[in-house]
């Protein structure tokens, strides 16, 4: 059978799920369709295609939760089987309690149209464009050697049709295209490495703004110039400047992640972990009035966007964080059924055969008004930690740190010097307290979050200004 | 599930196609299996979970260049499409320099070491009732809450090559992980990865998770520096993750591990000896053939300390000018399950020999700043206990892992002689590991401000 993006599948699904005994039920199917081209130093290596259709049910039985999935999307006996099989296991669980929330329904169709088809581009083009990437990186400074170089550039079509036993019906159909590259850099008999992602759920036309061949230049150099000219880093506490690539990244870690309110209901205690955050502390003061942290899936053309979450409930921007109090955290139905409120669309899945869980989309400290300067001006020691390498926080979420690559010594309102791996390791409370200032130069980072078991891997963007923290301890690698 | 045979029909279906539009060379995978999972936290079930699936992966190569693509056993019919718009892509790049064709068949292959539990396939209500176990175990220990995943695994593959080979695999697993809380910090996480659902033993897993949780409940801060350390069986395997992936040709060729340059090099204690073995009796990821066809077999990659081999495909091989050592994955070159020669040390002899310092009984998260030099940092949890004469005095809180690989390796001080598989989500680089505890001296621990 010929994939046919509407919702005959899915209805045919979510009917025999209810005929078995399910009191709620949904399906998706979902097609997949991918290409992915990898130069490694400087040599073309496979290209690969890849189509991943499949139907996956979910159901509500006796108060349990099943999920199954087929990649025999076309065949009606293969989808009875599976969801024969989510309900017999939902029903044998005997111990279920799970509700979930009352939702409007919707009938809806959300279709990306790329400028620029990237099918329309040519796979040789395509190559060119990676080796010449590849040149740009190796000849990137004269005093400098790239020995390892890793570039992969991936284009995806996502097509889905959702139902659900409710009534709502969701088509949709995004395209996202991906870059990413890392590098080993060699500079006065030293070493190191850097990775970088870009992503958008648009066309080629998404390498018309990148501006890689400058973009690259500019970050093989600034690790050449780390190497060649940084300095040891000041120990002690001072003042700290992060640039949006490690705002952005605090955001989704340190507010993102705990505001997810499965892991604040221990849903995931056994892999990613729980939360420091407890669900009593909505409205807690947690930070100044300048910090404002949001998630937001309807950004047009970021790399997390969708307009229905797979719960088939409408996307709106999320505050978590407004004005410095908690304002919200990230829901699915079935966490918001536990909390009483409504879900505020945060049910996400990386495939069709991953069942739907609470994820952020594209998270982001909110911008300021002030420039870059000004938040400088009255610094007399600090440190500007403008791109990161290593980073980690621990499953409650509640001890982080980052690892800064490019990194500056402030003294007396300017950049004076390069440093080497400033260590900057803080609680989140301590963090967000710390913030007093953030400037008007928001910026968006593709990332690729990891959550659940399996694992799901989902494209979101982190992003942020620049933003000042006051009195902060800074430690060197 | 589709059956073995049904496998072998698809092959030779989908070889009819690709013959027709003429390629160089092929390889043709058919993987179909079923999975089961059931995960529970905060001590009930969350979610039972289903996977019938069945994938097609075909390898096409013309004139010294090469493409891949997969497709869902029911879009087979867009097989020659997809195989047209592959070669289309590849046409215009230049040869591969590291190009090697696929290789002939072996001469001997090795007998599978295990046969699939069919209980696995039949009974998944027992997996349910295994799930309950953990949490009734768990909560009568004394913790307050539980959590965790088992998940249960049936796998048919069957691989033909345009070398002339042509064979199936078929491999079962099952592994329970299990975390138990007394506290949002005084956490204990075990588990156990097998061939055999009746090698899963609820009880004990669940019991050790709970301990650990209580034993946590006496928490203290210690200062960051350097702490002789014992890494339990759990946190050595996601160590032992880090090698494995570092030690594939593909990873040092792109420069993305610590093992660059090191062919040849001691880079542990004489006493650790690291080998890759896919022929385990019990093992989690047996495999008779790699990807190209090529027997496997029992390789060392740390021999008496020594890095004596990096793991290799057809591709590798050629460019390292090595041995092609039957690690083939379907791109790049792989460790198919790891296993650490048990020391001589039993627990509290690795704790005596620390004397002073620290267990960590979990490493995840774990992030290269530097991944030629292999410097990077770990959260630990689950049990981080300091260590005084020999014995436990109280749980610690609020200390990061922050070393390097080398270092790690290099000051191995005893390794322990009781081991386990372990398998789990969380693992870096998703190889499956047999290892003892081992000690490590002087490991570095920052804390947050």
């Amino acid at each position: 059978m010929e994939f046919k993006l509407d919702e005959d599948l899915v209805l045919f699904a979510v009917d025999y799920a209810l005929s078995k005994g399910a009191r709620y039920a949904e399906a998706r199917l979902q097609r997949d369709s991918s290409k992915a081209f990898i130069v490694k130093n400087g040599i073309p290596e496979a290209a690969g295609i890849s189509e991943s259709i499949g139907l996956s049910v979910r159901v509500l039985v006796d108060g349990s939760l099943g999920f199954a999935s087929t990649d025999q999307w076309d065949n009606k006996d293969a989808i009875k089987s599976v969801v024969d099989d989510a309900v017999r296991l939902a029903k044998a669980n005997k111990l279920g309690d799970e509700e979930l929330s009352e939702e409007p329904t919707y009938k809806a169709k959300v279709f990306i149209d790329p400028i620029k088809n990237p099918d329309n581009v040519d796979s040789s083009d395509k190559i060119l464009f990676l080796t010449e990437l590849d040149k740009i990186i190796q000849t990137a400074h004269k005093e400098a050697k790239y020995p390892n170089r890793f570039l992969n550039l991936s284009e995806r079509l996502t097509q889905k049709a959702y139902a659900n036993s409710d009534g709502t019906v969701v088509i949709s159909s995004i395209p996202r295209i991906a870059f990413f590259t890392f590098f080993v850099t060699v500079a006065s008999n030293q070493f190191d490495t850097r990775y970088i992602q870009l992503g958008a759920a648009r066309g080629w036309e998404a390498f018309d703004e990148w501006n890689l061949h400058d973009y690259l230049k500019e970050q093989a150099e600034s690790i050449a110039r780390v190497l060649l000219e940084g300095k040891e880093t000041p120990e002690g506490i001072m003042d700290i400047i992060l640039g949006p690539e490690v705002s952005g990244l605090s955001a989704h870690e340190a507010v993102g992640h705990p505001y997810e309110a499965d892991r604040i209901m221990g849903r995931e205690g056994a892999q990613a972990g729980e939360s420091f955050i407890d669900p009593d502390m909505l409205g807690k003061k947690v930070g100044k009035e300048v910090l404002t942290v949001m998630d937001d899936p309807t950004i047009p053309n970021s790399y997390g966007f969708y307009l229905y979450d797979e719960e088939g409930v409408i996307a709106r921007p999320r505050y978590l964080i407004k004005e410095g109090y908690i304002n919200e955290f990230l829901h699915n139905r079935e966490t918001a059924a536990k909390s009483g409120v409504n879900s505020n669309a945060a049910a996400r899945a990386s495939a069709y055969n991953r069942e739907p869980i609470v994820r952020m989309a594209n998270t982001y400290i909110a911008p300021g008004d002030m420039k870059f300067e000004e938040l400088i001006e009255d610094i007399k020691l600090g440190i500007y930690i403008k791109t990161f390498g290593e980073w980690n926080i621990d499953d409650l979420r509640y001890n982080m740190r980052f690892v800064g690559k490019e990194a500056w010594l402030i003294e007396n309102g300017e950049l004076k010097y390069l440093v080497r791996n400033p260590i900057l390791e803080i609680t989140t409370p301590k963090f967000y307290e710390s913030i007093d200032a953030v400037d008007n130069d928001l910026r968006f980072y593709a990332a690729t979050c990891g959550k659940g078991d399996p694992g799901q891997g989902v494209p979101v963007y982190v992003g942020g200004p620049n933003i000042r923290l006051r009195n902060i301890r800074v430690l060197k690698r | 599930m589709l059956s073995e045979n049904d496998l072998f029909n698809i092959v030779s279906e989908v070889e009819a196609l690709i013959k027709k539009i003429g390629v160089d060379g092929y390889a043709i995978a058919v993987g179909s299996n079923l999975s089961r999972q059931v995960r529970f936290a905060a001590n009930k079930i969350s979610v039972t979970k289903t996977w019938d699936e069945t994938e097609i992966s075909v390898l096409v190569e013309k004139d010294k260049r090469v493409a891949a693509f997969s497709v869902g056993l029911s879009s087979k019919d867009m097989i020659p499409n997809m195989a047209r718009r592959s070669l289309e892509a590849i046409k215009n790049a230049p040869p591969r320099e590291d190009y090697a064709p696929l290789p002939s068949p072996g001469e001997r292959y090795p007998s599978s070491p295990g046969a699939v539990d069919p209980s696995l396939r039949e009974n998944p209500e027992r997996l349910l009732d295994i799930a309950k176990e953990a949490i009734d175990t768990g909560l009568s220990e004394g913790a307050k809450k539980v959590a965790g995943t088992i998940i249960a695994n049936v796998y048919s593959y069957v691989l033909v090559t345009s070398a002339g080979f042509k064979d199936s695999a078929n491999l079962s697993n099952v592994y329970l992980d299990v975390r138990a809380f007394t506290s949002k910090e005084s956490t204990g996480h075990a588990s156990i990865a097998s061939r055999t659902l009746s090698e899963i033993k609820a009880k004990e897993v669940a019991s050790i998770a709970a301990r650990d949780a209580k034993f946590s409940q006496n928490i203290k801060s210690v200062d960051p520096g350097k702490y002789n350390t014992v890494f339990t069986i759990d946190a050595t395997a996601s160590l032992m993750n880090l090698v494995g992936g570092s030690a594939s040709a593909y990873a040092v060729d792109a420069g993305f591990s610590f093992l660059v340059n090191k062919l040849g090099s001691k880079i542990a204690p004489e006493k650790l000896t690291l080998e890759d073995n896919p022929l385990l009796p019990n093992g989690f990821r047996i495999r008779t053939f790699d990807d190209e066809g090529v027997p496997t077999r029992v390789l060392n990659v740390i021999n008496n300390g020594v890095l004596e081999n990096y793991l290799h495909n057809r591709f590798t091989a050629k460019k390292f000018n090595a041995e092609h050592n039957a690690h083939a994955g379907w791109l790049s070159p792989h460790a198919w399950e790891l296993v650490v020669y048990p020391g001589d040390a039993s627990w509290e002899e690795l704790l005596e020999i620390i004397n002073k310092g620290l267990i960590v009984s979990n490493a995840t998260y774990i992030r290269f700043q530097n991944y030629i030099a292999g410097t990077f940092s770990a959260i630990i949890r689950d049990g981080v206990f300091y260590v005084e004469n020999g014995e436990i005095k109280h749980a610690v809180k609020g200390l990061r892992l922050s070393d390097s690989m080398p270092n790690v390796l290099s000051n191995i001080m005893e390794i322990g002689k009781e081991r386990r598989q372990v398998f789990h989500w969380w693992l870096e680089s998703d190889i499956p590991v047999v290892t003892p505890a081992i000690a490590v001296k002087e490991v570095g621990y920052t804390k947050a401000f």
